[in-house]
């Protein structure tokens, strides 16, 4: 299944796929770049991707976030579905409780609970989506990868028409084995319902060509938000 | 995700368009939270600050009035009524990515040239399975009782970001669109009601 497609719904569950057209003026983008490489660091592969799968995660957060959402202290409350399906009733007063505030994704090295993370899913994304469809787990046995650390892409623009920023994290194949990676989403951990943090998906995009990592290559992810004007 | 825009006067729609311009401010807010690590912006007032995540980002719920509003969940917080929310202004200066303010802002007041900034919602969160979209919106009402007739002509949206936990006083507005607009000449005691809606569409 071809991402970078849109999907339209029909009743009850019948689903029409045809080419999703990415306006660019005034838009917010997903600009997705995987650049896979060998054991000695030299580049294999490298591919560039636009995508808009935000789901509904992220506009619940960003809604609370921007009304500076009181609840539960006032009794509105919102629900954001964790990564574990368990729908948690809160709002950003936790959050702002924490120094960390919302949308936090940099997982340290070795942790797939959370922030730019891969699988082998080809289900087209539902607005709905709590999950990668198939995430692939951290470790070195069949089918894992090594997750390491997040780094930060600084907020630059063109001077014309569009500024981006970005995040990027690396993962690396010593599994013995070839991996098809064919999905990438943005996890956050943040409070919400509690002081206990939560997972929650933010960002979910099916790769219009999936990318095969061979044994001992890297595979370096970089999703950039990019504004347009 | 995209941002539409609405104005009415005096309860009439006179301008209905997609918002063309979500700026440098959005992506740098929004990379400061996903990274919690230190990104550089200039803020309304043209600083610029390398700040990291807060706890009041995106903030951008105003009250009435001019001076500084309270802030309910952090008072070290309090920001002017016009200096965060929906803003409208009187510049046609093109907009460019790195805009961080809008060309010439309309301040709150009763004075000649001002307006003054009545207040903003933030609502209507609404989520449809059916058609993979979600949406809320973002709502301002202005009145002018300046004395005379004032053009709008650019209206914005400025977020808060701060750096550090809830109690570091260091608040700051960033604009995060601008839009130039067919200008709206607004009369003495005139409103004008705008709204931008914020979406998304996987």
């Amino acid at each position: 299944m071809d991402k970078g497609h849109s999907v339209i719904n029909t009743s009850p569950k019948i689903r029409i796929i045809k080419p999703k057209r990415l306006e660019k003026e005034g838009s917010v983008l997903l600009d997705i770049e995987y650049v896979v490489r060998d054991k000695d660091g030299n580049e294999v592969s490298r591919k560039q991707e636009y995508g808009d799968s935000f789901v509904a995660n992220f506009i619940k957060i960003l809604f609370c976030a921007c009304m500076k959402h009181h609840a539960p202290d006032t009794g509105s409350v919102v629900t954001l579905t964790d990564t574990s399906n368990t729908v948690r009733t809160g709002s950003v007063i936790w959050a702002a409780y924490n120094a960390t505030g919302t949308y936090k994704c940099n997982a340290l090295s070795g942790n797939d609970d959370y922030g730019l993370l891969v699988g082998t899913g080809i289900t087209p994304t539902d607005i709905n989506d709590y999950a990668l469809d198939t995430k692939i787990e951290e470790g070195t046995g069949a089918g894992q990868m090594e997750y390491g650390n997040h780094s930060i892409v600084n907020s630059t623009h063109d001077g014309s028409s569009y500024s981006y920023a970005g995040i990027t994290r690396t993962v690396a194949n010593n599994s013995g084995g070839s991996i098809v990676v064919a999905e990438v989403g943005l996890v956050c951990y943040m409070d919400w319902d509690s002081s206990t943090d939560r997972c929650f998906l933010l960002i979910r995009e099916v790769l219009g060509t999936a990318v095969t990592v061979l044994d001992t290559q890297t595979l370096t992810a970089t999703v950039r938000i990019k504004c347009y004007c | 995700m995209q941002a539409y825009l609405t104005v009415k006067k005096q309860g009439t729609t006179v301008i209905n368009q997609k918002s063309k311009s979500f700026l440098i401010g959005f992506c740098g807010l929004m990379i400061r939270q996903w990274c919690q690590d230190t990104d550089t912006l200039n803020d309304t007032g043209g600083n610029s600050h390398s700040s990291g995540q807060g706890t009041g980002i995106f903030g951008c719920r105003t009250f009435a009035g001019y001076g500084l509003t309270r802030d309910h969940i952090d008072a070290s917080n309090d920001m002017e009524a016009d200096r965060c929310g929906i803003v409208i202004g009187s510049g046609t200066g093109m907009v460019a990515p790195d805009d961080y303010s809008l060309g010439t802002q309309i301040r709150s007041g009763e004075k000649a040239g001002t307006i003054l900034y009545c207040g903003m919602v933030v609502y209507g969160l609404t989520i449809d399975a059916g058609t993979d979209q979600g949406s809320f919106k973002i709502m301002a009402l202005f009145k002018n009782i300046s004395g005379g007739s004032i053009d709008v002509k650019e209206v914005g949206l400025y977020m808060q970001g701060q750096r550090g936990a809830q109690s570091y006083p260091n608040v700051f507005g960033y604009c995060v669109l601008r839009d130039n607009i067919t200008t709206v000449p607004l009369a003495d005691g005139e409103f004008l009601e705008v709204e931008y809606t914020i979406s998304i569409s996987t």
